[in-house]
């Protein structure tokens, strides 16, 4: 036993271990940092894709509703022909939600865009306005024609923009 | 009293109604025209008294919801704003509305 432990010391291989040992502990550290970066990245990573799965969603979801939006102005335009003033109010008000929706979902989209809405919001309120009092005072229905044309050019210049949001949507797919 | 704020809104809104650079739509109350803008929407109208003839030009601001925040009429206005102003920009926003400006110039092409 002796001569073991004075070959280990003749041979200073006590220094020789604890050179290995920092050795050891800087490659464990360098290894430590490594995978914390890995592990970081890889959370980055899974961030990014569920945030580009929820936009993905939310534009799926903005298509969506903007469609339903326009099938409720030709259901509105139908109603009207048919004089079915007592049920108009509450479409009106289910149509002005939607479309305040899908405004507030998509706060960034530009200053035309936003006005199409508004002035399409401005028109449904006008028109709930207007039946409530014609259901309230039973007075004359108002000119069928003219309501579904002021619809008819909503629709126009929502198509309009639904194009426009579709084409940047696919812009913004491609560019990613 | 009216607010500063809104003589300066109904002087610029006159200044760029008569310039043409806005234009204004019809809704589904004849005499009555709106405009919209990102987050608000304007509407303009007359009414007659049945009592004297008089008229009066009522203008309504709405918010992003399509409800109604402030409306003031010629009256509340005078004298910064005169009723002339009021008349002409009404009369303006039912031409750009109707389409008065184009149809003339489209029966002058006609015609030429």
């Amino acid at each position: 036993m002796d001569e073991i432990i004075k070959y280990v010391v003749d041979h200073h291989w006590g220094d020789v271990a604890s050179v290995l040992e920092v050795i050891i502990a800087v490659i464990g550290f360098i290894v430590t940092i490594v995978s914390v970066t890995r592990s970081k990245k890889a959370a980055q990573r899974a961030e990014q894709a569920v945030l580009k799965i929820r936009d993905e969603m939310l534009k799926v979801d903005t298509i969506a509703e903007f469609s339903a939006a326009i099938a409720s102005m030709d259901e509105i335009k139908r109603l009207h022909r048919e004089n079915a003033w007592s049920v108009l109010p509450d479409r009106y008000s289910a149509l002005k939600k939607v479309l305040i929706s899908i405004r507030s979902v998509n706060p960034d989209m530009p200053d035309h865009h936003k006005t199409v809405f508004q002035n399409a919001i401005q028109h449904f309120s006008n028109f709930e306005n207007q039946i409530e009092t014609v259901i309230a005072t039973n007075s004359n229905p108002p000119n069928v024609p003219k309501l579904n044309q002021i619809i008819s050019r909503q629709i126009d210049r929502l198509i309009e923009v639904l194009v426009e949001m579709k084409n940047n949507f696919r812009g913004e797919s491609h560019g990613k | 009293m009216v607010n500063e704020r809104i003589v300066k809104l109904i002087e610029r809104l006159h200044q760029r109604t008569m310039d043409g650079k806005i234009t204004w739509e019809q809704t589904n109350i004849e005499g009555v025209f709106q405009i919209a803008f990102p987050e608000y929407s304007l509407k303009i109208s007359k009414s007659e008294s049945s009592h004297d003839y008089s008229i009066s030009i009522f203008l309504q601001i709405y918010n992003k919801d399509g409800i109604l925040i402030e409306g003031v009429h010629d009256g509340q206005l005078m004298p910064m704003i005169p009723f002339s102003t009021m008349e002409e920009l009404y009369y303006n926003a039912r031409r750009t509305a109707m389409g008065v400006d184009k149809a003339i110039d489209d029966i002058l092409s006609e015609l030429d």
